[in-house]
């Protein structure tokens, strides 16, 4: 290598002297800096095109070349997106290079790291500049139509609140569907429900909520079998790598200062009726039946203007890092405080981190990544549960008040008074996470290096509620606390050399231990003397006091070898072994293995570089297998459970049947790439992958009748197969103007290959998920099974589903039922375009989800006509009233009345959208003022956008983005009131000191 | 310097033995099945847990009972849930998921009675007499959760005399090997109760070491109070009157002179299922007190008289069983009626009610009244002297047997609203739920639950077997 550079720098030298000597030139000084740290740039190479002419930025990021007036520079940097400049008559240029995020780039592996040009694996990378200043959630909402493959659906508006992540259309049906998220090399425990008592939805508190997107610097998204074999048992749903920000060593310590501040909407809600509305509608409906009509009060509230608010958010963020050759650090700091739009929901979020590297010798070097971080929520209830603010607000029949005539709170029953719960109640959660770890690496010789690792990942999620005496009499008060600590080490062994200057090997070898311990702790009691006593030790009665502890441990030994010939020809192998303590005594241990080759056609001499269409092409394909192991902790031990109780005594019961031969789901999955750059422009990356898992983890259904409702069980196959793109346009690099595109899309199709037998009535397998929604033979996992809704008779005014023959009927049962659907996308993906003109900078991102239904279990009840005990949706006022209308609910004393709002496809929309997620205007102060100012090296101000506008099915009120059932995978696009995203803006301050 | 070279990977090597020790977890809430037997205190769990199970919601939590009240019409239910709502309105699909909970929950109770009853007698060191009272402890609940699914899914005895199809009768302990069970007619299932109770007769003691045991545990009295029950049910009235004069012979059991008896454990309660403030059944989707309060004391407003209901007490308004009601507002917002049985909507303490002596008494004097085209002296004796006259209301006239028999069902309905019994007294006595319906006439499709779609999906022995119309 150093040969080369001398070489490289004799001949610069040589080519400088050279140039000299053409004369009829005209100097250009100028200095070239980062696009996004707005930093200078050293060892830039610049050109002169169509001569041997060249030079190199110095350390502090200036040049200065000789050329012809009218001629062109090329500017290029290693992992910089080249710029060619037209230097017309100009003596000072400055340049902004924007960092590549391409095939030069450096990939984040398990265990390590490559080159993207010689990897032979499938992963996608979003880097800072994707998500930088975006007043996110959660880290999550970043991978959202960015990376090709990864469906991302919000579950919510809610805050806090987890996202729903598929990778390559997953791999599982009853067992967990996360992916495996690993931050600095720490695989983050994510134990969702089990860390906060429901509310009414399976969403979970987010596993990523504690890690501010400011201090991330790259997500790896890795999806292949090559990428994924080396994380064996945990592997199969994806894994996630999140790298967090590191000093650079060759700048002068850095001060980062960000600040944003934003309001926010929600995108869409329902029509609900108002007070006058519903009692008409009521009086109808009653007279057309014959029915007393009672004496209506006539009072009258709007619930959800009461609800809806709007929402707020401020963040500040301030970093610190820097470097010299023995050291590197970054400090970040993160402070933000949000209200949700919705009442009762706010959050305030600190976190701080520490990341070190120091050379102990040229030998040893040791690190350390911390993040410490605290959360502070105020909860509401979500979904199916009368205490969330959507769900009452829709449901509470306008007519009823939240204040008596004095004014007080009344207690409005089931369909609870949420702005007294709001006023008057606690519901909070805590959340205090550190998440860390420590290494020594030590260079033995030349190429070997051992590392010990050393990771930590200690979470509490801490929850206190209190209802008061008005909605729950005596008072009633909980407080729990989840605490879930990890520990791993990993060490491992890596060797890397070339031999006979075309043979580049190196070699992984690692072991790792990993266990962690979830606690769950809950007092809970009755009976308070006042409102003002707010904790559970007040309380008269204790209801429960429960602690229960799981245990898990996973052993692993892990290796990977790559070669390749001269970077033309490239191989990996990788295996794993696991051991688990989830599994079976049969079963313990599962070995996981990945094979890939890849060819640089580019590298070939046959290969022309030099041609304007294709300057580099890369061929590669991957076989091998990963598991997953999420299906709790004991799955396989027959047990008796206690707190089965009766009169005082204990009392135990029969909780699970046992099988000792329960083992890991195994996806095998293939994967062939293309990868090119085009027309000097354009990266294009190509993928094809067929996913086959086995031995699915299912909760298999026993009859009721053995007192059992299901077993986990390893049967059946599930295939995956897709297509995806990836796409980096640089239309237009210039001085001035620079347009990019980013364009994804990923292709999945699911397919249920087999199932264990449970027939349903066309004789097909089937695993149910959810009433509406089932993994069925030769069909999506996805599958809603719903009887077909055929609309209102024009004539009769009754409603009329179809039966499975396809006639109508007025009296579907459940034996109409067909496939009407799938929650499923058949493609999503998205497209982000990005202007630079001078300091003016813009972005727009859509992304865009094809192919799917959403299914809304809240029509059941706003489209229920009969009940007078909630409120209806301003739908039911088109109902049918002379013979030929059309209309949209049956005839008031249709007999259908007291079926239609049962569950068919009526419930069900097309779940297809394309939506502005963001839109970006910024302006850089331009360097000459900031060097006035002798304090800041940069400095820009920005607007910004979020979900401003959406494109989706006309008869869908809601927002589209729905998701209640969390990381499932057998029950996706189903809600019954889900609080919808928000539509916010936002403006912001980056200031680099 | 060299040496330097070697320790790693042996440090490394080293760290690479065996962790095996450390994957072998076992779960801290739960005990294995091997020993739950095998040691008297975890087997006397076991039985205690089958009794954890009644308490259940959707055993005699309230949820089966309110379906027997609102199918009866003493009860208006008024609540959000859809899958209830459908069911009151003789409009539920075999999906619904309350009816799947109900059944579910019923085998429950059945599978942890037949662990009892299979393995009681191998655990060492229980005396043979505590052995014999676990098991008719287990046979009385299975018999009770039989006799009350029976109730559920299957028409009663009156419109086939028993041959029509009544549910999956599973009475071993399952061990892992699956079975798939077809209905049994209801005769089988009638057969199979009776010969439960016949044995819990004879297994169980009259009382226990404290009042509320011997009304809180399956005792003889219980047993023969039940047996009193399935066979006036089956129009057997001999045996019904035997089993009823056997109860009340044990001498432990009498008319409260006043109503002040719920949740009393006094000699009105036969068996009662105790609950607590800290140990009950109710969940978020209601419970006794849930169901039967308003919002204002802490219930969910949901259930409250029905305009039936009140009609039938406006005949004799005086009925001092008829001031046991308060006014408050419902889950519609508006004023209605609600029951004071379960006064507890706080903690839900209130116990379950399943045998008292006033309905021994009912059953006894129905079947004597049944029994005889003559008016039966005893029968008018318990409707006018005891059962009458404790709410109130003077000694009734009657004028034949057909009279009385109706004047007791009267009696019957307002003694026992709110507790379960309407929907099958009517349904027994061959008279319709609605007038209005056919799906609700006696015999009609809809008086009956279907069979919950997904068992009939994963048992292919109950394929084909879904009642008629659903």
């Amino acid at each position: 290598m150093k040969k080369q550079v001398r070489i490289v720098l004799i001949s610069l030298f040589t080519l400088l002297n050279f140039s000299f000597a053409i004369g009829q030139q005209i100097e250009i000084r100028g200095s070239v800096s980062d696009q996004q740290s707005k930093e200078t740039l050293a060892g830039v190479t610049i050109s002169v095109q169509g001569t041997q002419q060249g030079t190199q930025t110095d350390e502090r990021g200036n040049f200065s070349i000789f050329s012809g007036p009218n001629a062109q520079l090329l500017f290029s940097h290693v992992g910089y997106t080249s710029q060619l400049i037209n230097v017309s008559n100009r003596t000072s240029i400055h340049i902004v290079l924007q960092a590549a995020e391409t095939i030069d780039e450096v990939l984040i592996v398990g265990y390590g790291e490559q080159r993207r040009r010689i990897s032979t694996q499938s992963v996608s990378t979003i880097n800072e500049s994707a998500f930088k200043n975006l007043p996110m959630q959660s880290p999550q909402q970043l991978l959202q139509g960015q990376a090709a493959g990864v469906n991302m659906i919000n579950s919510s508006g809610v805050l806090g609140s987890e996202a729903q992540i598929t990778v390559r259309g997953g791999s599982s049906i009853s067992g967990g569907g996360r992916p495996l998220y690993v931050i600095d090399g720490v695989p983050l425990n994510v134990n969702g429900s089990s860390y906060s008592q429901a509310q009414g939805s399976s969403t979970n508190i987010n596993p990523l909520l504690n890690i501010p997107a400011n201090d991330i610097e790259s997500f790896t998204v890795l999806k292949d079998a090559s990428a994924i074999a080396i994380y064996g048992s945990r592997g199969s749903n994806g894994v996630i790598l999140i790298t967090t920000k590191r000093g650079n060593r060759t700048s002068k310590p850095r001060i980062q200062a960000d600040f944003y501040q934003g309001i926010s909407r929600p995108t869409a809600l329902d029509d609900m009726m108002n007070a006058s509305e519903f009692i008409d509608y009521r009086t109808k409906y009653l007279e057309a039946n014959n029915l007393d009509v009672p004496t209506y009060p006539t009072t009258s509230f709007d619930w959800l203007d009461a609800i809806v608010r709007t929402g707020k958010v401020k963040n500040t963020n301030l970093s610190a890092s820097g470097g010299n050759e023995s050291q590197l650090f970054y400090l970040g700091g993160n402070y933000t405080q949000e209200d949700g739009f919705t009442i009762g929901n706010d959050m305030e979020k600190l976190s701080g981190r520490f990341n070190f590297e120091q050379q102990l010798s040229d030998k040893v070097k040791v690190g350390v990544n911390y993040n410490v971080s605290h959360v502070d929520m105020n909860r509401i209830g979500l979904e199916n549960n009368t205490y969330a603010p959507i769900t009452a607000a829709y449901l509470q029949i306008p007519y009823i008040t939240p204040y008596d005539e004095n004014g007080q709170f009344i207690n409005t029953g089931f369909v609870a008074n949420v702005l007294a719960i709001t006023e008057t109640g606690i519901n909070k959660t805590v959340v205090n996470r550190s998440t860390g770890n420590a290494f020594i690496a030590w260079d033995i010789f030349k190429g070997l290096t051992a590392k010990s690792d050393w990771g930590v990942d200690r979470a509490s999620f801490d929850s206190k509620y209190r209802s008061m005496e008005l909605l729950s009499p005596g008072g009633y008060a909980y407080r729990n606390l989840n605490t879930d600590n990890k520990w791993l080490t990993t060490n491992t062994l890596n060797y890397s050399t070339t031999f006979g200057q075309d043979h580049n090997f190196s070699a992984l070898l690692g072991q790792s231990f990993e266990t962690s311990t979830l606690t769950q702790i809950i007092a809970e009691s009755q009976g308070f003397v006042s409102d003002d006593l707010p904790n559970v030790g007040s309380g008269a009665t204790p209801i429960s006091a429960g602690e229960s502890i799981y245990d898990w441990a996973l052993y692993s030994l892990f290796a990977r070898a790559n070669y390749n010939y001269q970077e033309k020809y490239l191989f990996e192998a990788s295996v794993r072994r696991d051991g688990s303590s989830r599994f079976g005594a049969n079963k313990r241990y599962g070995t996981f293995y990945a094979l890939a080759g890849g060819w640089i056609l580019s590298n070939e001499k046959f290969f022309n570089k030099d041609n304007d269409y294709l300057q580099f092409l890369k061929l590669s394909a991957s076989y091998g297998t990963a598991g997953n192991d999420n299906i709790g902790y004991y799955p396989y031990i027959g047990t008796f459970q206690g707190g089965q109780d009766y009169m005082g005594e204990p009392g135990i019961s029969p909780s699970q049947v046992p099988n000792n031969n329960l083992g890991w789901e195994e996806t095998a999955q293939l994967d062939i790439g293309i990868s090119a750059k085009l027309f000097r422009v354009l990266d294009l990356q190509l993928n094809y992958y067929n996913k086959h898992t086995s031995e699915l983890l299912l909760n298999v259904p026993y009859p009721y009748t053995t007192g059992f409702t299901s077993a986990s069980q390893n049967v059946g196959t599930m295939r995956n197969r897709g297509f995806e793109v990836s796409l980096t346009s640089q239309n237009i690099a210039r001085e001035h103007f620079s347009w990019t595109i980013n364009f994804n899309i990923g292709f999945n199709k699911n397919t249920v290959l087999s199932l264990p037998t449970n027939e349903d009535e066309y004789g097909r397998n089937f695993i149910a998920g959810s009433t509406y929604q089932r993994a069925i033979e030769g069909h999506s996992r996805n599958s809603f099974y719903l009887i077909r809704y055929a609309g209102i008779n024009p004539e009769s005014g009754d409603a009329e589903w179809l039966d499975k023959d396809g006639n109508y009927t007025i009296s579907p049962t459940a034996e109409d039922r067909v496939i009407v659907g799938k929650g499923d996308p058949t493609f999503q993906g998205g497209i982000t375009n990005t202007l630079r003109y001078k300091n003016f900078d813009f972005s727009a991102f859509f992304n865009f989800t094809v192919g799917n239904n959403i299914y809304f279990e809240g029509y059941n009840f706003s489209d229920n006509i009969i009940s007078g005990s909630y409120n209806k949706s301003q739908r039911l006022n088109d109902y049918h009233q002379n013979p030929g209308d059309i209309a949209y609910a049956p005839a008031l004393n249709s007999v259908t009345v007291n079926s239609f709002h049962q569950h068919s496809s009526k419930l069900l929309f097309n779940g297809s959208y394309l939506r502005l997620k963001m839109v970006t205007l910024g302006y850089s102060l331009p360097q000459s003022w900031l060097q006035k100012s002798k304090v800041f090296q940069s400095a820009r101000i920005y607007a910004l956008g979020q979900n401003l506008w959406v494109l989706k099915d006309r008869n869908l009120e809601g927002d589209p983005e729905i998701s209640a059932n969390g990381a499932s995978n057998g029950i996706i696009g189903q809600s019954f009131f889900a609080i919808p995203q928000a539509k916010s803006f936002t403006i912001g301050i980056n200031l680099g000191l | 310097m060299n040496y330097k070279v070697y320790i790693l990977p042996l440090l490394f090597a080293m760290s690479m033995q065996s962790c095996d020790k450390r994957l072998d977890l076992l779960p801290q809430q739960q005990l294995a099945d091997e020993i739950v037997f095998q040691n008297p205190t975890t087997a006397y769990g076991a039985l205690i847990g089958v009794y954890s199970k009644t308490q259940n919601f959707d055993f005699y939590g309230s949820f089966p009972q309110i379906i027997g009240d609102f199918l009866g019409h003493n009860v208006n239910f008024l609540g959000t849930f859809p899958t209830i709502q459908d069911i009151q309105n003789f409009a539920a699909i075999s999906t619904n998921a309350n009816v799947q909970s109900l059944w579910r929950q019923h085998y429950e109770v059945i599978a942890g009675a037949n662990k009892v009853i299979d393995n009681i007698h191998t655990t060492p060191t229980l005396t043979e007499a505590q052995a014999n009272q676990y098991e008719g402890e287990a046979r009385f609940l299975r018999a009770l959760a039989y006799f009350q699914l029976s109730n559920l899914f299957s028409h009663p005895f009156q419109v086939s005399q028993g041959t029509n199809l009544a549910v999956p009768l599973v009475l071993e302990d399952f061990v892992g090997e699956i079975s798939f069970p077809a209905r049994s007619s209801l005769n089988a299932v009638h057969q199979q109760i009776i010969e439960d109770l016949t044995q819990a007769v004879a297994l169980l003691p009259t009382s226990y070491s404290s009042e509320e045991l011997t009304r809180g545990r399956a005792t003889r009295g219980a047993s023969l109070a039940l047996l009193a029950r399935i066979y006036l049910y089956r129009d057997e009235l001999a045996q019904s009157i035997q089993a009823a004069r056997d109860a009340l012979a044990i001498g432990i059991y009498q008319l409260a002179p006043n109503f002040n008896f719920y949740n009393g454990n006094s000699a009105e309660d036969i068996f009662s299922i105790q609950n607590s403030a800290i140990d009950n059944g109710r969940t978020a989707s209601g419970g006794w007190a849930s169901y039967y309060n308003p919002a204002a004391l802490g219930g969910r407003g949901d259930a409250v008289f029905s305009n039936e209901l009140i009609a039938t007490f406006e005949e004799e308004p005086t009925d001092l069983r008829y001031t046991f009601r308060l006014e408050g507002i419902a889950t519609d917002g508006l004023l209605h009626q609600f029951t004071t049985k379960y006064p507890d909507a706080a903690t839900n303490s209130d116990n379950a009610p399943v045998l008292r002596t006033t309905e021994l008494l009912l059953t006894l004097a129905e079947a004597l009244a049944k029994s005889s085209t003559a008016i039966n002296g005893e029968a008018l004796a318990i409707l006018n002297e005891q059962i009458r006259q404790r709410a109130n209301l003077p000694a009734k006239s009657i004028s034949s047997s057909t009279e009385l028999v109706e004047a007791i069902l009267i009696e019957r309905r307002k003694e026992l609203a709110f507790e379960g019994h309407h929907r099958m007294d009517l349904l027994r006595n061959s008279q319709d739920l609605r007038s209005d319906n056919s799906n609700a006439a006696f015999g009609g499709n809809r008086t009956i639950l279907p069979i919950p779609q997904r068992d009939i999906d994963v048992n292919e022995g109950l394929s084909g077997q879904q009642n008629p119309g659903y």
